[in-house]
């Protein structure tokens, strides 16, 4: 039976080529050096030449080369276990991040509308510091990882903030709603239903209605505990920014208000231990000269 | 007649007696009184555009003044009397650090300087000036044993007298009752006008606001106060007539040119607010507001206590029966607290400022003190000075009356009230 020529030996292929590449690059060194004086390309490239037939007469062995074919045959295998890892992962992903919305949407009130009330704030608050806060409280690394958690607390701080001013602006609203409801009601009871075109009159009425709502609503200690918040928020926000661009000020060449603080400080000390010293050296006198 | 017909007839009855109970809404009134109110409002902005575009008197402290003193920000502005000078002491008067001192004289008629100055008292009156970051650090002793003392012993060196008379408002009536604890021979008589000793009340809406503050917090992290949060505050203390309603009355009258400029005008000096230094706010919040030191001599400047009962010298003090910034229980415990027996409380029937700008008040106030101050000219002798501790006091009547007699709230003796019927809001 004739041989077919489609049979061939996958070492012997492999052994050929190298063999050819080797006497190829081999005679291209001979040819190239003889005619140049020694440089330094020249013996750079006899290096790796060198270190390429060692490699070749190495991975020309015959057990390397059944070694490095069976890797090469276990290939899909590890490219599909890695796969596998890889869709693993992402699904992981996503059933954590559907469990987080399950947790968010338990918030009901976050998400309708018709029941934004009071709750709403302490809600997103509660929601922001379960779900979201500690993706910003995450460890940094390397070299600039202080100035990357100061920007990360920057948006925090900002975000309690802003969350603060919310629930602030809608404590101060609240009392000119109630007031707007009071004086329909009023209204409604009289007769016409108080719509006598007097319109300074039914000013004067609501005006005195919100007065009354503001003097009752800044007392309460729900106003009392939001003012606090605002301030905390107010008073965070503005610590950690000042850091920030004081970093910042450091690279240019003026001073930032650490260091005029500072300077300030001593400056204060400075000119009251010179008053001191000024009033300790003049005589005391507590009559008028006459 | 068919069924038809009595039901028809007893329908027309039915429906005419719920017309009759129903109320009707007469369209047409309305909206003629619509009609009438836009028209007077077309007038109005028309006779208004006319005031504002033109030119308008809207400057304040007009009195002219030379400044003979000055240190770092802080500066002493003297007013001498035209006329024939009639006191023999000059008054100091020391303003608050939250808004300025320009408030005295805002216009002419309505300038407690220019009234003093007409009942012949020779007049100094600190300006703090405005504070920058580098004022941060000072402290009320700074402002009180400082400043106030540098000041009072500039115009004793001036004028070549032991002691001056002193008078303060709100802020600087504390410190100045402050100072006259802790250097009484220097201090001839002292006037507090609105002045807030006693912090423990919750009659104040602001006693109620600053006893929850975390004065540390908010003073190191942002140094000064600054004026602008300190207006909104004050703003904040009510909505509804400062935000609101005064704009409202602005825009009825702003076709009045006089009204336009005495608006402005307060407008000008009620938003004119310096930033406060921050360790001095901390300690007036901390150690006022919150521990209520001062009343109880417990307080403490550089070191040094603060002891009421040394107050020796003749007190006269205002307040305001419907002031919401410092309210009566606030001022009127300070007259019992010091060692005088010359001291008077004065009730106004008016706010926190219409004490000084109303045109009622303005009849009474600057008259009444210069008159007190005139009466007490002379130097008291030294047992006249004598501190007397509380205790003491209560044997030793102030007024002639047995101690059960003690003039109570609102009776006629060394407590009145002049009767000033408007109200005048901050």
């Amino acid at each position: 039976m004739a041989e077919n020529p489609l049979n061939f030996d996958m070492n012997t292929l492999v052994s050929t080529w190298m063999k050819m590449t080797t006497d190829t690059w081999g005679e291209m060194s001979k040819t190239a050096g003889s005619n140049q004086r020694p440089s330094r390309s020249q013996d750079s490239l006899d290096s790796i030449l060198k270190t390429w037939r060692m490699v070749s007469s190495a991975i020309s062995s015959q057990d390397n080369l059944n070694a490095q074919l069976a890797g090469i045959g276990e290939l899909p295998n590890v490219l599909l276990k890695l796969a596998q890892a890889s869709v693993e992962g992402v699904s992981r992903f996503q059933e954590r991040a559907r469990e987080r919305l399950d947790r968010a949407a338990d918030h009901h009130g976050l998400f309708n509308p018709d029941s934004f009330d009071d709750s709403f704030f302490d809600d997103w608050k509660q929601l922001y510091e379960t779900e979201i806060r500690k993706y910003l409280n995450i460890p940094q690394l390397g070299l600039t990882r202080f100035y990357q958690e100061k920007m990360n607390q920057v948006v925090d701080k900002h975000q309690l903030l802003q969350t603060a001013l919310g629930e602030f602006i809608f404590i101060l609203f609240k009392p000119i709603e109630e007031s707007m409801k009071t004086l329909q009601d009023q209204l409604a009871e009289q007769p016409e239903g108080g719509l006598t075109g007097n319109t300074k009159e039914i000013y004067q009425k609501w005006i005195g209605i919100l007065e009354n709502n503001y003097a009752r609503q800044l007392r309460s200690p729900e106003y009392l505990k939001v003012q606090g918040k605002v301030l905390v928020a107010m008073t965070d926000f503005s610590t950690i920014k000042d850091e920030i661009l004081q970093d910042m000020a450091s690279s240019l060449p003026f001073p930032g208000r650490k260091e005029m603080d500072e300077l300030y400080k001593e400056l204060y000390r400075l000119r009251k231990r010179v008053r001191e010293l000024e009033k300790n050296s003049q005589p005391q006198t507590t009559e008028a000269k006459t | 007649m068919g069924n038809h017909d009595c039901c028809t007839v007893q329908g027309h009855d039915i429906q005419n007696t719920i017309m009759a109970t129903k109320p009707t809404i007469s369209i047409d009134h309305i909206l003629s009184r619509l009609a009438e109110d836009s028209q007077k409002a077309q007038s109005l902005l028309d006779r208004a555009s006319n005031v504002l575009l033109e030119p308008l008197e809207t400057e304040i402290a007009p009195t002219p003044y030379e400044v003979v003193y000055q240190e770092d920000r802080v500066q002493l502005k003297y007013y001498k009397p035209a006329g024939p000078i009639r006191s023999k002491k000059p008054l100091l008067i020391v303003y608050a650090l939250i808004n300025r001192e320009t408030m005295l004289d805002l216009q002419p008629g309505r300038s407690v300087v220019q009234k003093l100055l007409a009942e012949g008292i020779e007049l100094y009156m600190v300006d703090w000036g405005y504070p920058t970051r580098m004022d941060r650090y000072q402290t009320i002793d700074d402002h009180v044993n400082g400043y106030m003392d540098n000041v009072v012993d500039f115009i004793r060196h001036r004028h070549h007298i032991p002691s001056v008379n002193l008078m303060g408002i709100c802020m600087g009536g504390a410190f100045s009752v402050m100072y006259s604890a802790m250097h009484p021979e220097k201090i001839n008589t002292l006037v507090t006008t609105v002045t807030p000793t006693n912090f423990d009340t919750e009659q104040g809406l602001l006693h109620v606001w600053m006893k929850h503050i975390d004065a540390d917090t908010l003073v190191d992290s942002v140094g000064n106060l600054s004026g602008d949060v300190m207006n909104f505050a004050f703003l904040l203390l009510n909505p509804a007539r400062l935000m609101i309603d005064k704009y409202v009355g602005f825009m009825e009258h702003m076709d009045n040119k006089e009204f336009v400029e005495n608006f402005i005008r307060m407008e000008k000096w009620i938003f004119d607010s310096p930033d406060v230094p921050g360790e001095t706010l901390r300690q007036f919040i901390t150690d006022c507001y919150q521990k209520n030191l001062l009343i109880q001599n417990k307080m403490e400047l550089g070191g040094r206590r603060v002891d009421l009962r040394k107050i020796t010298m003749p007190v006269l003090n205002f307040y305001g029966k419907y002031d919401h910034l410092v309210p009566p229980e606030a001022c009127e415990k300070l007259t019992k607290a010091v060692g005088s027996r010359d001291t008077e409380d004065i009730c106004l029937d008016t706010g926190h400022i219409g004490i000084y700008v109303s045109s009622k008040c303005q009849q009474l106030f600057a008259p009444k003190i210069a008159a007190w101050l005139l009466e007490r000219q002379t130097e008291p002798d030294s047992a006249n000075k004598t501190a007397h501790p509380k205790e003491t006091r209560k044997q030793t009547p102030k007024t002639g009356k047995s101690p059960a007699a003690r003039p109570k709230k609102g009776t006629p003796g060394k407590k009145s009230r002049l009767a000033t019927p408007k109200k005048v809001n901050r």
